[in-house]
């Protein structure tokens, strides 16, 4: 059945929502075959079609095969897609360490993509907060503050400071607010 | 990101029925697997309104080259009677039965123009509005209760989504900072202050 293979992938993510099931290589490799040989086959129509060969009516069947590679490569992109997203998700949720049953599932290139991966975001950690500091860990607070106000540490003299509720703080360098 | 959308590509692996003109090959059909075998004399003698049944997917890309190419017939959930019944009572149907991708299906089907389209989105439009409400109540006020098992798959996850946001939302009255709020608001401000 046309696109049977293909479709028998997004059932498995379906199936298995959130969690990255193993992956399916073999199914992945039958998918490729198939859009080899349809592209095949409509080489050659293409080629009777223009002899003469065949008539008019092929020309929906050139198209339906062509439709059909489509859909294959569709559904093999969002395979890999939505794994792509599953384990960019368990990078923040977990951290930059990979168990070797999360591993196991995994195909070499998402291994590899997930170390440049947790390189990028390290890289950019520590690219913020001041020069010469270790940088920010934006994976520890996921979720916005509670608290309606924060610490805040003076960084130069100011004296009194007055808000618009009437509160007054004194501002000194280094003291904590 | 509808390219990659898994309910998107599930509910157009559908299958339809529609009346494909002589320009339509049987050897589609043989490739789908439903090639029924004749000798190759007959093979150009198609009649025309010949009835077949294809993926939708399929059915959206022939039509997109070329589109008197097919005339789609509704499937049964999206005909004249079925669409009575829900007009009658959207809430006691089962969509789960019916097809988990309803809305979404009913969707794509309406954008092929098929017969009786209007009365289709209209049809479309009411069954939601009629069972939303439902959902919607179910989710908020049924703490520990399983979700009902005949609602489409759009529906599950606004029921989801309103579960956990009322969960979110009593948290937050019982625990969180709307109690601190409260006292903090009562003594911002003395009145002599505010007299100023």
């Amino acid at each position: 059945m046309l696109g049977e293979q293909a479709l028998n992938l997004i059932k498995e993510l379906e199936r298995n929502p959130d969690i990255i099931p193993p992956y399916n290589d073999d199914l992945m490799k039958r998918c490729i075959e198939e859009i080899k040989t349809l592209y095949q086959q409509n080489i050659n129509s293409l080629a009777e079609l223009n002899a003469g060969r065949v008539g008019a009516e092929h020309a929906s069947l050139l198209q339906a095969r062509h439709a059909a590679i489509e859909r294959t490569k569709r559904c093999m992109l969002a395979y890999i897609y939505h794994r792509q997203q599953r384990l960019k998700r368990y990078r923040w949720d977990y951290g930059g360490v990979l168990p070797s049953t999360i591993k196991v599932c995994l195909c070499e290139a998402e291994v590899r993509w997930f170390h440049e991966y947790c390189k990028n975001l390290a890289d950019f950690q520590s690219g913020l907060g001041e020069s010469g500091s270790c940088g920010v860990d934006l994976t520890v607070n996921m979720e916005p503050p509670k608290s309606l106000f924060v610490q805040v540490m003076c960084v130069k003299d100011y004296d009194e400071f007055e808000t618009s509720d009437g509160t007054r703080y004194l501002l000194k360098k280094n003291s904590l607010v | 990101m509808a390219y990659f959308d898994l309910d998107e590509i599930l509910a157009t692996s559908q299958k339809v029925t529609c009346k494909a003109d002589e320009n339509f090959s049987e050897e589609i059909l043989t490739l789908l697997g439903q090639g029924r075998t004749h000798d190759s004399s007959e093979h150009r003698r198609r009649q025309k309104e010949t009835k077949v049944e294809i993926p939708f997917w399929l059915l959206e890309a022939l039509m997109a080259k070329n589109s008197q190419f097919a005339t789609i017939e509704l499937p049964r959930s999206y005909k004249s009677a079925f669409r009575q019944v829900l007009e009658a009572d959207p809430v006691t149907v089962d969509m789960n039965r019916i097809g988990p991708y309803f809305y979404l299906f009913g969707c794509k089907l309406a954008s092929l123009s098929p017969p009786e389209r209007a009365q289709l989105a209209t049809s479309l439009v009411q069954t939601f509005m009629g069972r939303v409400s439902w959902v919607m109540s179910r989710a908020q006020h049924s703490k520990n209760d399983q979700r009902p098992n005949t609602l489409d798959k759009f529906e599950c996850r606004l029921y989801d989504v309103s579960v956990a946001s009322e969960a979110d939302f009593s948290n937050w009255m019982e625990n969180g900072r709307s109690a601190e709020v409260g006292r903090r608001s009562g003594s911002k401000r003395k009145f002599s202050q505010m007299t100023h």
